[in-house]
């Protein structure tokens, strides 16, 4: 329940309101992985060899939440790669 | 190298024929063993200086015809495969003259490369355009002038793509005299028709023109890109209101959620292609299952840090003076000292809610709690109508002051109103059910 108020408010932040839960999961489906391989290959140029490992190994576990947490500790500029990475 | 749609086998003299898009529809296999011909056409002109440049595209592509193979009798639709031929074919589109200079100048082989990503690019883009996967999730929503959203006529041997053709059939205007009135409204409607959908998509194709670019070329024409975007969110707003008030609302959401979401995934299909990086392509390499799913507990994940650092951000706000720029735009000049490059369709509200917190932070504001464990059911976003509250309800009942730590979970609902990001589409309260540390 949670995580469908959490997807329709990301799908109204993106231009995208009105949305039952079923068509925000199918949105975030759509657009999350391309936010997450966006965000990727601009926070590549900002971390070191072993970061970049570390944040793989994140990504060969599929552990998202790690890997956010990891990402926003680690860059300093997180919010404006954020921005950056969600504009279409 | 296998065979085209538009080439017969037996070799001796080709006869040419419109690529078979329903044979196509039926047997994805088709669609890897195309992609299969355009790669090794690729590498088996690797001798040109400039084909380096390419090498790590070709590559990537490779991995993404891997995928399509993967996909065959398993789970990809053919929407997914669509979307994965236009991030391929999207690596091949250059001009003349830099494909000449990779590929080498013999006319044939140029005429067969071409050949093959048309193909693959008329095939995917007859695919992509149709929002009506979308809409089948809906019931129907209202009663609309239906005849006016009926499918554009096809054309005379029957095999244009649904949509993409409309704007060649704007020539078709009605011809005076020639039919009754009631046709002759009815003609106009549906040439009136013809244009707004033709504008959405003549200005879907120019954006996605200007998306395909190299890099570097489209920071260089940035102000073109900008009057693209403009143009083609202007004509796509009109194609969604055009829906609104013939199917209903819920319809028209359904349809705003496929175009912004197949308009990311393009961009982001393409530009993919252009920068394969490490990271990136540990992604990349995983099955598509895998790849919705990550890419929705990211953005989950996202959202909790989110929540997180909105909660400091409202903590500031009621402790200091108001942080500057309260909408999207002055929050982001504010933040990065010069007007936004590109008007995406809206503000991100994680990079608002984030941008905030590092601002709280900037000024002394000690963070409440350590947003942990992320990804726990242990935060609650609470979507609220900030307009239902006055300035001097929401004044009253937030109380905390600066250094104070939330350790009361009904204290969150104190907060349920307010929003740091009052009119940018996002707002979002907190609601922490956790005990936090006593620590700040």
């Amino acid at each position: 329940m949670n995580d469908d108020r959490t997807l329709i408010a990301f799908a109204e932040s993106m231009g995208v309101p009105e949305l039952s839960p079923e068509l925000a999961h199918a949105f975030a489906e759509r657009v999350g992985p391309v936010l997450l391989e966006r965000v990727l290959m601009r926070a590549e140029e900002t971390l070191s060899p072993l970061e970049r490992d570390l944040a793989a190994d994140f990504i060969q576990r599929e552990d998202m939440p790690g890997l956010a947490a990891f990402l926003n500790e680690r860059l300093p500029d997180f919010a404006g790669l954020l921005a950056e990475a969600a504009g279409a | 190298m296998p065979r085209t749609p538009g080439q017969e086998r037996g070799g001796g003299q080709r006869r040419e024929r419109t690529p078979d898009y329903k044979a196509l529809d039926r047997d994805l296999e088709t669609i890897a063993a195309h992609l299969w011909g355009v790669f090794n056409f690729s590498l088996g002109s690797k001798d040109s200086p400039e084909a380096g440049r390419f090498a790590n595209q070709i590559r990537l592509a490779y991995s993404q015809a891997e995928r399509v193979k993967e996909g065959l009798g398993k789970t990809m639709s053919d929407r997914e495969a669509a979307e994965l031929v236009t991030s391929v074919v999207g690596a091949f589109e250059m001009d003349r003259d830099t494909r000449e200079a990779v590929f080498g100048k013999k006319p044939k082989n140029l005429q067969r490369l071409e050949k093959q990503i048309t193909n693959l690019r008329e095939w995917a883009a007859a695919k992509l355009p149709s929002p009506t996967p979308v809409e089948e999730n809906l019931e129907p929503v209202g009663e609309g002038p239906d005849e006016l959203l009926e499918p554009a006529p096809e054309s005379e041997d029957g095999e244009v793509p649904k949509n993409l053709m409309l704007s060649e059939m704007f020539n078709e205007r009605p011809k005076e005299g020639a039919q009754n009135p009631e046709e002759m409204a009815l003609r106009e409607a549906k040439h009136a028709y013809l244009i707004r959908e033709g504008q959405y998509f003549d200005t879907y194709q120019a954006l996605r023109a200007f998306k395909a670019m190299p890099r570097q070329e489209r920071i260089a024409s940035e102000g073109k890109n900008m009057q693209v975007y403009q143009e083609y969110v202007r004509a796509r707003e009109t194609y969604i209101e055009r829906a609104r008030l013939s199917r209903g609302p819920k319809a028209a959401a359904a349809l705003r959620a496929e175009l912004v979401a197949r308009d990311i995934a393009i961009a982001g299909g393409i530009e993919h292609n252009y920068m394969p990086t490490f990271l990136k392509n540990r992604v990349a390499e995983k099955p598509p299952a895998s790849r919705r799913r990550m890419g929705t507990t990211f953005v989950l994940a996202l959202s909790t840090l989110a929540v997180a650092a909105t909660d400091v951000a409202l903590i500031a706000a009621t402790t200091t003076p108001p942080i500057e720029g309260q909408n999207p735009n002055q929050i982001w000049h504010a933040r990065y000292g010069a007007p936004r490059r590109e008007a995406a369709p809206t503000t991100n509200f994680i990079a608002i809610a984030l941008a905030q917190a590092e601002e709280a932070r900037r000024r002394g504001v000690p963070r409440p709690y350590v947003p942990s464990p992320i990804g726990s059911e242990g935060v609650t976003v609470v979507r609220t109508n900030a307009t239902e509250q006055t300035p001097e309800e929401t004044s009253q009942e937030v109380t905390a002051e600066q250094g104070d730590v939330v350790t009361n979970p009904d204290s969150a609902e104190n907060l349920e109103g307010l929003t740091t990001n009052e009119g940018t589409g996002g707002p979002i309260s907190l609601a922490p059910l956790e005990e936090p540390p006593t620590e700040p």
